[in-house]
C-alpha cells in the first residue's frame, strides 16, 4: 500500500487562506512596525531603529510571502496519508515533520468536517477521534473525504464484531475450564 | 438488590461545611454593611434602645447583628441540607446502582454496576470521630458528575454500611474473585481483610521524607535569597541617594559595602536549617499522610489503604488500570528508590487525587512486588543502541547554548571586578549542574516494548518512566526536523487513554529506526 497525497486543490486553498491571513493580519501590523521606527519620528531616531524597522517588517513579508509561494509545493509533498487494513498512518509538516500512526481499533469515531474557505475548493477534513487524541486528515476532495470516513467506519465495526467475538471465544474457553 | 437506602445523618453537615466558607464571607459581609449602617442612624438607636431597655454600644450591635445574620442564615442552610439527606437515596436493582434526590427538582442516576471503575472508602478525622466513611463510587465518564470535578456519586455512610455496599458493588460487578461469598440475600457481608502484599514502615517515612522535599528546600533557599537581596538592594538605595554615578561603579561599591563572604555564609546557614526544618516536616507529613500503607491484589482488583487522619482505602479494578508511572528525583535515582502511582480510569480525574501504588519502594524490587499486584506490568527495559546524534541533542547542544550564556553573563561581569568572582563561580556551578542534568536525560531517555506493555522513559534530576499497557495506546508520533531526520533521530510521542483528555509520554531524541517496530507492537 502506498501513501496517498491530499487533493491538489489544497495548494490553491493554502495560498487562497494564507492570503487572507496577510490581509487581515501582516499588513497592519507591518504598516505599524514602519510608522513606529520610520514614519513618525521624522528621520530624527537612529539608523539602528530604521534597519531594526526594515528587518522586521521585511522577514514579516518574507515570511508570508515563503507561506504563500513556496511552502504549498512542499507541504502538497510532505502531507501524506495511508489507510491500511489494521492502521492509518498521518504524515506532516515542513521543517519539523510528524508521522502518526493509529491503529484502527482504537478509532472511536470518525467525521467529515468542512470549513467556510474549504467551501469553494470543495474540500474537507477527516478527523479521527481515538479515546486519546483528535488527529486529522486535511485538505482531502469531499467525496474522497466522505468515501474514507464511511470506509473507516465499517473497518472500526468490523473491527469491534472481531473483538467481540475473540473475547466471547476467551469467556467460554475459560468457563470450560472451570 | 437493596432497598433504598439514606446516608448517615452526619451527611448534613459534611455537606454543610461545604458551604461554609461561603455563608461566613458573604453574609458577614452583607450583615457588616447593614449593620454599620443601622447604628450610624440615631433613630435607630434610640429605638432599640428604647424597646430593648438595654444600653449597649454600637459595636456590640453590630456584633449581634452580625452572629445574628450568619446563625440565621446556617440554620437556614442547615435545614436545606436536611431536606437533601432526607430525599437523597441510594438503592440497587438487578444490574443498576440507582441515586436518586431531590424532592421537586428530582435527579435520578443509574450506574450499570460493571461500568464502575473505581469504589473509594476515605475517613477523615470528622468521619472517624462519628464512626461513618465516604464512599466515592466513579465510572470514569466525563460529565455527568454529582458535582463538577468530583466522583459521580459522593456520599457518606456508618462504616459497615460503606463496607457492605462497596463489597455488594464489588460482588455485582464481578470484580471480586468472591463474589458469591459475599453476596447473601438482599444484603452482602462484611468482607474479609485483604492478604496484605506491601505495608510501609517508618523507615520508609524518613526515606520518603529525605528524598522528596526538594521543593521545600528551594523554596526556603529562595526566601533566604530573596531577603539578602533586598538587603543588598538597601545598600543600593542609600547610594543612589547619595551619589548620582553611572550604574556599574555604584553596583560595585554598594557589593563591596556588604561582606561577599558573610552573605555566603548567612545563606549556607539558613539553607541547612531550613533543609533540616522542611526534611522534619516532610518526614512527619508523609508517616501522617501514608501512615500504615497497604497495598493488596484480590481476584481482578488491587486494594490499597493509607492514612492515619484522613484514611484513604481505595480499590482499582486492574482492567482500568491502563499504565503506571514510576517517579524519581535525583536523590531517589542516587539511592535507587521510585515512587509508583496507577493511571487508572475514573480514578485520578480529581483535583490532587492520585492513585498511589507505592509512595517509595526500592528500584530493585520494583519488578518483584509487580510480579504479586500487577504482573501485567513486568518488564525489564532494554536499552535500544543509542544514536550518537542523540549525545549531540541531548549533551552537546544544551552545553554549547548553556555555555555561551554564561559566558557571556561572566564576560559582562568581568568589568566590574567586585562581583566577576562570584558570577563566575556560580556560572560554573551552574554549568556543570546543566551538564549533568542532560548527562542524566541522556542517560534516563529509553524505549521499549512486548506484547503486552510499551515503556516510555525521560527525564533528567526527574526521572519519569511510563509503563502503559499496549492496548491503551491510542496511537503513536515519530516528531523530527529536518536536520534531526538527516541523523535518524526523533521525539517519541505515545498517546495513551487516561482518566483526562490527551495523555501523552514523550521520549526525545531517539533512533528513529524503532518507529515502525513500535506502531506494529500496538496494532492487533
Amino acid at each position: 500500500m502506498e501513501f496517498q497525497r491530499v487533493d491538489k486543490k489544497a495548494k490553491t486553498k493554502w495560498r487562497f487562506s494564507r492570503i487572507m491571513a496577510l490581509i487581515l493580519l501582516v499588513i497592519p501590523i507591518a504598516a505599524v512596525v514602519v510608522f513606529m521606527f520610520y514614519v513618525s519620528d521624522d528621520g530624527r531616531s537612529g539608523d539602528i531603529f530604521r534597519i531594526m524597522g526594515w528587518i522586521t517588517g521585511g522577514a514579516i513579508v518574507l515570511f508570508q510571502v515563503l507561506s504563500i509561494i513556496l511552502y504549498p509545493p512542499i507541504e502538497y509533498i510532505q502531507w501524506a496519508y495511508l489507510i491500511a487494513p489494521d492502521r492509518i498512518e498521518i504524515k506532516k509538516g515542513i521543517f519539523y515533520r510528524t508521522h502518526t500512526v493509529i491503529p484502527i481499533s482504537r478509532i472511536q469515531h470518525v467525521a467529515v468536517t468542512q470549513g467556510v474557505l474549504q467551501r469553494p475548493f470543495k474540500l474537507s477534513t477527516v478527523q479521527i477521534h481515538t479515546a486519546g487524541d483528535v488527529m486529522e486528515i486535511q485538505e482531502l476532495n469531499t467525496e474522497v473525504a466522505e468515501e474514507i470516513c464511511s470506509k473507516l467506519q465499517k473497518r472500526v465495526n468490523v473491527k469491534v464484531e472481531q473483538k467481540k467475538n475473540m473475547e466471547a471465544q476467551t469467556g467460554q474457553e475459560a468457563e470450560s475450564e472451570v | 438488590m437493596f432497598e433504598k437506602r439514606r446516608c448517615h445523618f452526619t451527611y448534613i453537615f459534611e455537606m454543610f461545611a461545604r458551604f461554609i466558607y461561603v455563608i461566613v464571607v458573604v453574609v458577614s459581609t452583607i450583615a457588616f454593611n447593614i449593620a454599620s449602617n443601622l447604628v450610624s442612624d440615631e433613630d435607630f438607636m434610640s429605638q432599640f434602645r428604647e424597646i430593648s431597655g438595654v444600653v449597649m454600644s454600637s459595636g456590640a450591635i453590630m456584633a449581634l447583628i452580625v452572629i445574628g445574620a450568619l446563625v440565621l442564615v446556617s440554620l437556614l442552610i442547615l435545614l436545606l441540607c436536611a431536606f437533601v439527606w432526607r430525599y437523597t437515596f441510594i438503592s440497587a436493582e438487578e444490574n443498576t446502582l440507582i441515586y436518586e434526590s431531590g424532592k421537586f427538582i428530582k435527579r435520578r442516576v443509574a450506574i450499570p454496576f460493571e461500568k464502575i471503575n473505581t469504589i473509594d472508602m476515605g475517613r477523615n478525622i470528622f468521619e472517624r470521630m462519628v464512626g461513618t466513611c465516604r464512599l466515592k463510587i466513579d465510572t470514569g465518564a466525563y460529565s455527568n458528575r454529582q458535582e463538577k470535578n468530583n466522583a459521580e456519586l459522593d456520599l457518606v455512610f456508618s462504616l459497615k454500611e460503606a463496607e457492605q455496599i462497596r463489597s455488594f458493588i464489588l460482588s455485582r460487578a464481578e470484580l471480586d474473585s468472591r463474589a458469591e461469598d459475599a453476596e447473601t440475600g438482599k444484603t452482602a457481608v462484611a468482607p474479609k481483610e485483604p492478604d496484605w502484599i506491601i505495608k510501609a514502615g517508618m523507615g520508609d517515612f524518613v526515606l520518603y521524607g529525605l528524598t522528596s522535599s526538594s521543593v521545600w528546600k528551594l523554596f526556603w533557599a529562595l526566601v533566604a535569597g530573596v531577603f539578602f537581596v533586598v538587603e543588598i538592594a538597601q545598600g543600593f538605595m542609600e547610594l543612589a541617594i547619595d551619589y548620582i554615578a553611572p550604574y556599574a561603579e555604584w553596583t560595585a561599591e554598594a557589593l563591596s559595602r556588604t561582606n561577599i563572604a558573610l552573605i555566603i555564609l548567612g545563606l549556607l546557614i539558613i539553607y541547612l536549617i531550613s533543609a533540616l526544618v522542611s526534611d522534619v516536616w516532610t518526614v512527619i507529613w508523609a508517616a501522617v499522610r501514608f501512615y500504615d500503607f497497604r497495598v493488596a491484589r484480590e481476584g481482578r482488583n488491587v486494594i490499597v489503604r493509607y492514612g492515619l487522619i484522613t484514611v484513604k482505602n481505595y480499590t482499582l479494578q486492574v482492567r482500568n488500570i491502563h499504565a503506571l508511572i514510576i517517579r524519581q528525583n535525583v536523590f531517589q535515582q542516587i539511592l535507587g528508590r521510585c515512587s509508583v502511582e496507577a493511571v487508572c480510569m475514573g480514578f485520578g480525574d480529581e483535583k490532587s487525587e492520585t492513585a498511589l501504588l507505592f509512595p517509595i519502594i526500592k528500584t530493585g524490587d520494583l519488578n518483584r512486588l509487580l510480579s504479586v499486584i500487577l504482573p501485567e506490568y513486568v518488564t525489564e527495559m532494554n536499552v535500544r543502541p543509542k544514536n550518537r546524534a542523540g549525545i549531540y541533542y541531548h549533551i552537546v547542544k544544551p552545553a554549547i547554548i548553556w555555555g555561551a550564556i554564561f559566558a557571556g553573563t561572566c564576560f559582562g561581569c568581568s568589568f566590574v571586578p567586585e562581583i566577576s568572582p562570584l558570577v563566575n563561580a556560580l556560572a560554573i556551578l551552574l554549568f556543570i549542574a546543566v551538564i549533568a542534568g542532560r548527562v542524566l536525560s541522556y542517560r534516563n531517555t529509553m524505549l521499549d516494548w512486548n506484547d503486552s506493555v510499551v515503556s516510555v522513559q525521560s527525564g533528567g534530576f526527574k526521572k519519569t518512566a511510563y509503563r502503559i499497557r499496549t492496548d491503551a495506546v491510542q496511537e503513536v508520533q515519530l516528531k523530527t526536523n529536518v536536520i534531526k531526520k538527516r541523523f535518524g533521530i526523533g521525539s517519541y510521542y505515545v498517546h495513551y487513554h487516561g482518566p483526562t483528555f490527551n495523555n501523552t509520554s514523550v521520549s526525545g531524541n531517539i533512533s528513529d529506526k524503532f518507529f515502525a517496530g513500535l506502531a506494529e507492537s500496538i496494532e492487533d
